[in-house]
């Protein structure tokens, strides 16, 4: 057995994922690792599609640059690189320039994928950390834009065609077996129309045409086309003008070659939000600002499909919005000149959790400094509406609370906050409570952070009265799980009689609210429900099983409900149909409900001793 | 043609030194010892660890005790090491022989070779093994001649391990073991090496 | 209808109520409906509390103690009452700014001691017990009267149900499940008073047919009737006692401290998100309080008044036996009232003395608990009447039962257990924990209820004395003087818990005959020693903080802050 060098495993075990992985995890690393130093004269020796690794920096420091140069990443000791390559089996687009020479420890391929197939923690962590980097406001990187591309690079190959005399059974039998959603119908390899799958339900199916007919009767007739030199761009702009999602692609003779489906363009736009983000903070008007916003909604279904991880999804919508809101801060200082003392923009609520969807609404505010004159305040109160009005524009619907920056109660100096919570903490009605649970999820935006973290740490020495914990407690209490005396599922009913459960309001909310209520209790200043159950594995408040049991329950019905978001069906939003899981689903539905009732009922038990 | 052994051996050692740092393999090696004095003390433990200019290959890394330590007179718990942990050690006689193995034709890396190759000649003359290395090299006299260079004092504490690893931003190590130690000198060489070279070739000789 | 059949029906529509309420509270559909309303108003909150406060000891016990002692049973009266006065007034607004739930946390927070802590939890457990024996054996009463059953196995049922209600049901301190009991209660015990009062004085309101003559057009008042009645059977005079005053006065001191500190209700003042809304609510408990309380002396003595007449007959003389009233039959069966034919003149005849002893001519003896559920039966009301009371017994005892259950399950399973055993159990045992330390609970009380009366007086006797010595000083030296330290707090507790146990101990347990006024430390009996107890932890507490160090600065502050009122208006005026 290779003995571990103590220094090495040391480092490691201390880093993360390590630090949460068995200990035989962190030897292995130790004893599987080589130590380079990496210096500038031979750091191009590093980093190369040849030899693909992880590293881990012990000393030093480093830039990663991106391939036009730009830094994507300062790294130093603790910090990794090289594993998008190994994740993606991608080449590796980064570079490396080196500010003070170090050691760095190195991983070989094969080894980093034995660690990522014997601990799912492991992989769960580089995944996330791959992801979060292509989200980083940070990463500015642009890659070919593949709306830059021709069609012909990215279409189908090989157009399915039959004659306009086949039969319509002949025509679904035809994309059953190249599975494909469309044919093209084509005589003498002249384009005469398109059926797709849409069309055998809507057109035959539904008025019970008999599916002997030749295709001639039901297809659309001279359909849009586009030419296979065109850009992908001029495609995706035909498909969302006619609403179309299949556009048969023809070369300079007018001979089809294949479809190109919406599909395929979406594919395409895996890494987008990368690219949004960097172009909502090149913006250089409003009007643009909305034109990228207006993209989100079709990016994020884009995105849905190539991850695995959904809860990403709320983290990139508030990314997007967290965007959206700086620029505007710099557009509207670009109008009315700079701010004219310090101030911070904070979110609350829903974006602040990183839990954004795409019906969230709008809930900010600002903070501000303590010795404001009137005039200031005249500054920041134009800031509020002007970025408010324009986020409402973008489409993030405003707060029908009003809890938004352009309100002026939502505009306050430190002591005005604090006397707002203060009097919340005070005499806890439902109304106030209410208040307590979003303006406790709060996120720092934009602006001046030391206001935000003076402001942070004031709060954290109000929040210990255990009064205010009991009716956060008993508040908790108020909501229940829709399960039944027997274990069934308690279905409610909306106006057209459908049956469903509500996944948001009565699962992922009451867990949002029992972790924010212990987050609280144990002085974590997080928003993110994932992260406080993180950062209370630390504190007494909660037995470790409790914290693993919390966090898998939100996930999976975090998972469900952004599912079924995305499968749009006559339902409410956030609601499901039971009926429509399997039945390992179904179980496991069961289960996460009876947890967080467990729970509830645990809130209860500690904080405001059973009474309610 | 035969030339008298010493004229060879000259030769070589000659041709050696305009090898290419690049070209060769190293090891580095570190003792714990009972004491300083060559005939009076023993060796405790030993650990090596191969590696070449690119990378130090943490799987190679080797720590044996000798279990035949007779006392640990000098500081009974020397560098965290017991009594009972001896008894689990090998035979010193085993261990010289690993390390003849390893060494045979590479190049030995010490911090302050002086004292430990003196400590193993001499427990491979007891066992009759001649310890081959093409060549050792001294990460301590290569500080030295650096500073010399310089032109600056030596001041007597200023050659240690953690000293010259300070003076290259390499990690503070806080625990000293013959292994921990071994890791510090190769990288301690690896950080005097890209200093040394400046991105250019550097020959062996640069840094005997 | 029969009794029985019209008590089925009415106590099972009081539980579809309470269950009902409970239900539709549970629904998650009242979240809206509390964050448009503002939340529980004082006026409801004020009837959860007297609920809360009321027990089955109230309801049932308290008449027959006043209407078997007299003037004597009164320290009950005002010893309860003056306890709610003090625990509104100088307890539960300052442990609200402290910002504390429960009285141990105050406890252990203001005196910076884990020991300090555990001792008060501990107490508050042992008060909780005998407080729940006490409503088992209220249960065990109503059962095996209307159930027909002998009281032990009354109390079986009573166990049963309130196993059910309070345990499997899980969270039980809904605020309208308990106002809802509080209606019932209150109808259950106004009624038959009113009709009473009615029959016999021609007044509506108890309270002044309490004090009024007789409607038999003689222009007797009740109570000179009732001392006349009481000279003439050898009783004490009713509007006397036999109590020294000092001996009063100590009672009723130990039973208001101890009182004082019950936690189930203290909780009830914290559950209130405003300041002012605390203070109307608590106001308007004392009304609801009162209600019943003032009641208390006025159906004790109708209800003496009634019970010899009809069991000696309006001549004094005795009644026949195979002619006796049927709630004299109807509860003999239970095994509360006992006959036995002395002079074999195949009458009964009450007097003072013990029915076993052979020199007393007393040949009926009765369980002064069945006072209140008798009431209505020897009055002769109607039926429906009878059933209502014994619904108004069933809730009171479980209202009070399910709070103190809940105390001593949440003390056992996150005081003790979570914070101080075994910090790393799971949401799952630390709940699993709460029902096994409840249902021992129950269990051990209805041992208690089963097992004699007289063995339950004196741990009631025993819990009051221990809290009065022990938890009430240290609340209130710990609000009122911002330099008592931990060492001071915990000699006090110490000493003077040691004090009064073993006062009691030794005149209840080891020398039981020695048991007079005249061997009584200045007089003042086994029941009122807990006050002695108090002064003496007061008085040890103050020596022993002038030997020890100071009290940490900032806890000084904290003390000074409580007591400086600025907090509390600028949480008022919203």
């Amino acid at each position: 057995m290779t003995p571990e060098i103590a220094e090495v495993k040391q480092f490691v075990v201390k880093q993360m994922p390590f630090s949460q992985l068995p200990d035989a995890a962190s030897y292995f690393f130790a004893t599987h690792l080589e130590v380079i130093y990496l210096t500038q004269h031979n750091q191009h020796q590093w980093l190369r599609d040849t030899q693909l690794n992880l590293y881990l920096v012990r000393s030093g420091s480093f830039d990663l640059l991106c391939a036009r140069g730009e830094i994507v990443m300062r790294l130093a000791e603790g910090d990794y690189f090289g594993y998008p390559s190994l994740l993606t089996g991608e080449a590796i687009k980064s570079q490396l320039r080196v500010t003070a020479p170090g050691l760095v420890y190195v991983l070989k391929a094969a080894d980093f994928d034995f660690l990522r197939a014997e601990y799912k923690q492991f992989e769960q962590y580089f995944v996330k950390a791959h992801t979060n980097r292509l989200l980083s406001v940070h990463y500015k990187q642009i890659r070919d834009s593949w709306s830059e591309k021709k069609v012909s690079e990215v279409m189908h190959k090989g157009a399915v065609t039959l004659p306009p005399c086949a039969s319509i059974y002949e025509a679904a039998k035809t994309m059953s077996e190249h599975s494909v959603s469309s044919v093209i119908v084509s005589d003498n390899n002249k384009l005469l129309g398109v059926v797709t799958d849409k069309d055998l339900r809507n057109r035959v199916l539904a008025k019970a045409i008999d599916p002997a007919k030749p295709l001639s009767c039901i297809m659309t007739k001279s359909p849009k086309y586009i030419f296979e030199h065109n850009r992908v761009f001029s495609a995706l702009h035909l498909m969302l003008k006619h609403n179309i999602h299949h556009l048969p692609v023809l070369n300079e003779h007018l001979v089809p070659l294949g479809m190109l489906t919406s599909t395929d363009l979406l594919r395409q736009q895996k890494s987008d939000p990368v690219q949004l983000i960097a172009k909502i903070h090149k913006a250089q008007s409003v009007a643009q600002l909305k034109l990228l916003a207006s993209q989100v909604p079709l990016l994020l279904k884009s995105f849905a499909n190539n991850i695995d991880d959904m809860s990403l999804l709320g983290k990139l919508l508030s990314s997007l919005s967290d965007a959206l809101t700086s620029r505007l801060i710099v557009l509207y200082q670009q109008r009315h000149g700079p701010a004219p003392c310090k101030f911070s923009w904070i979110c609350f609520g829903s974006q602040a959790r990183e839990e954004q969807t795409l019906h969230s609404d709008q809930d900010n505010g600002l903070l501000l400094f303590d010795e404001i004159t009137d005039e200031q305040k005249r500054y920041f109160a134009g800031m509020g509406e002007f970025v408010c009005a324009h986020l409402a524009q973008c489409g993030i619907r405003t707060c029908p609370g009003n809890i938004m920056a352009s309100n002026e109660a939502c505009r306050g100096t430190i002591s005005q906050w604090l006397t707002r919570f203060e009097t919340w903490l005070h005499a806890p009605t439902p109304k106030a409570m209410l208040n307590c649970k979003i303006y406790f999820d709060m996120r720092f935006i934009d602006g001046a952070d030391s206001l935000y973290s003076e402001f942070a740490t004031k709060l954290t020495k109000l929040v210990k009265n255990d009064l205010f914990f009991a009716a956060m407690a008993s508040d908790i209490n108020t909501n229940s799980v829709p399960l039944g005396l027997f274990q069934q599922f308690k279905l409610e009913k909306d106006q057209q009689q459908h049956k469903f459960l509500d996944l948001k309001r009565r699962g992922v909310v009451i867990i949002n609210d029992i972790v924010r209520l212990y987050a609280l209790k144990a002085r974590i200043y997080k928003a993110n429900t994932q992260e406080r159950l993180e950062a209370l594995l630390d504190s007494q408040q909660l037995s470790k099983k409790d914290i693993y049991d919390l966090k898998d329950c939100w996930r999976f019905l975090t998972q469900l409900r952004l599912k079924t978001q995305l499968e749009s069906e006559p339902l409410p939003e956030n609601c499901i149909n039971p009926e429509c899981l399997t039945s390992l689903e179904k179980h496991q539905l069961k289960e996460a409900f009876h947890l967080i009732k467990q729970a509830q009922q645990a809130c209860a038990f500690k904080f405001a001793r059973g009474s309610l | 043609m035969i030339l008298p052994y010493w004229l060879q051996k000259m030769y070589r050692h000659a041709k050696l030194k305009q090898c290419d740092f690049k070209a060769l393999h190293y090891v580095a090696m570190d003792l714990e010892l009972t004491g300083l004095d060559v005939n009076k003390c023993e060796i405790v433990s030993v650990a090596w660890l191969n590696f070449d200019s690119l990378n130090i290959s943490l799987h190679t890394a080797q720590y044996y005790l000798n279990k035949e330590v007779k006392s640990l007179a000098q500081s009974p718990i020397y560098h965290g090491i017991d009594e009972t942990m001896l008894e689990q050690g090998d035979k010193l006689e085993n261990i010289i022989l690993r390390l003849a193995q390893v060494v045979e034709g590479q190049v030995l890396v010490c911090h302050n070779a002086v004292l430990d190759w003196a400590f193993i000649k001499n427990a491979s003359n007891v066992i009759g093994v001649e310890i081959k290395p093409r060549a050792i090299l001294d990460t301590m006299l290569i500080e030295k001649r650096r500073l010399t260079s310089t032109g600056q004092p030596i001041a007597v504490d200023s050659l240690t391990l953690p000293a010259c690893r300070k003076r290259y931003q390499l990690p503070d190590y806080q625990t000293h073991n013959a292994l921990v130690d071994t890791l510090a000198t190769a990288e301690l060489l690896l950080a005097q090496v890209s200093s040394i070279s400046a991105g250019k070739r550097i020959k062996l000789a640069d840094l005997m | 209808m029969d009794v029985q059949t019209l008590t089925f029906i009415i106590v099972g529509l009081s539980f579809a109520l309470y269950i009902g309420i409970a239900i539709w509270a549970r629904a998650g559909s009242t979240q809206e409906f509390y964050v448009a309303g503002g939340g529980v108003p004082p006026f409801a909150n004020g009837m959860a509390t007297a609920a809360d406060w009321m027990s089955a000891a109230s309801f049932i016990s308290m008449a027959g103690i006043i209407s078997f002692a007299g003037y004597d049973g009164g320290v009950y009266l005002m010893g309860w009452t003056g306890g709610y006065v003090l625990l509104a007034l100088c307890l539960a607004p300052y442990l609200r700014k402290f910002g504390k739930f429960t009285v141990p946390d105050f406890i252990g927070d203001r005196y910076y001691s884990q020991v300090a802590r555990v001792v008060a939890i501990l107490c508050a457990i042992f008060i909780c017990f005998t407080y729940i024996a006490g409503q088992m054996r209220g249960v065990g009463v109503v059962f095996s009267r209307f159930l027909e059953v002998d009281i032990e196995t009354g109390v079986y049922i009573g166990m049963v149900i309130v196993f059910f209600y309070a345990v499997l049901g899980g969270m039980k301190g809904i605020t309208y499940t308990q106002v809802a009991q509080y209606c019932v209660l209150v109808f259950a015990y106004l009624v038959p008073a009113i009709f009473i009062s009615l029959m016999m004085t021609g007044h509506l309101l108890p309270q002044t047919g309490f004090g009024g003559t007789l409607a038999d057009g003689s222009g007797v008042y009740v109570l000179d009737k009732l001392d006349g009645l009481s000279a003439e059977l050898g009783f004490a005079q009713y509007t006397e006692g036999s109590k020294s005053m000092i001996d009063v006065f100590a009672i009723t001191a130990a039973l208001m401290v101890g009182t004082a500190g019950l936690p189930h209700v203290i909780v009830r003042f914290f559950t209130v998100p405003r300041v002012k809304d605390t203070r109307i609510s608590a106001a308007w408990t004392l009304v609801f309080i009162a209600i019943v309380y003032t009641t208390a002396p006025a159906v004790a003595s109708f209800a003496r008044v009634n019970m010899i007449d009809t069991i000696n007959g309006k001549d004094g003389s005795g009644t026949v036996y195979a002619e006796a009233p049927t709630w004299v039959k109807n509860w003999e069966r239970t095994g509360l009232i006992v006959f036995e034919d002395k002079n074999n003149d195949g009458k009964m005849f009450y007097s003072a003395g013990k029915i076993s002893d052979p020199a007393s001519a007393n040949e009926v003896q009765i369980d002064r608990d069945i006072m209140v559920l008798a009431n209505p039966e020897i009055a002769d009301l109607p039926a429906w009447v009878i059933a209502l009371v014994a619904a108004g017994g069933i809730a009171a005892a479980l209202s009070t039962t399910a709070g103190l259950l809940l105390v001593i399950s949440t003390s056992v399973s996150h005081d003790l257990l979570k914070r101080t055993l075994k910090p790393d159990i799971s949401d799952k045992q630390e709940l699993l924990a709460a029902r096994l330390a409840a249902m021992v609970a129950i269990v051990i009380s209805a041992y208690f209820g089963i097992n004699p009366p007289g063995f339950v007086a004196s741990v009631v006797a025993f819990a009051f004395g221990l809290a009065a010595a022990s938890f009430f000083p240290a609340i209130i030296m710990g609000i009122f003087s911002k330099t008592m330290n931990k060492e001071g707090a915990i000699a006090g507790m110490v000493t003077g818990i040691t004090f009064t146990a073993a006062y009691i101990i030794y005149f209840k347990f080891v020398s039981p005959e020695l048991n007079t006024p005249a061997n009584w430390l200045f007089g003042i009996s086994p029941e009122g020693i807990g006050i002695v107890g108090m002064v003496v932890n007061f008085a040890v507490a103050a020596a022993v903080l002038k030997l020890t160090g100071q009290t940490p600065v900032e806890v000084q502050n904290m003390v000074e802050s409580i007591r400086n009122p600025k907090g509390s208006n600028a949480a008022q005026t919203h």
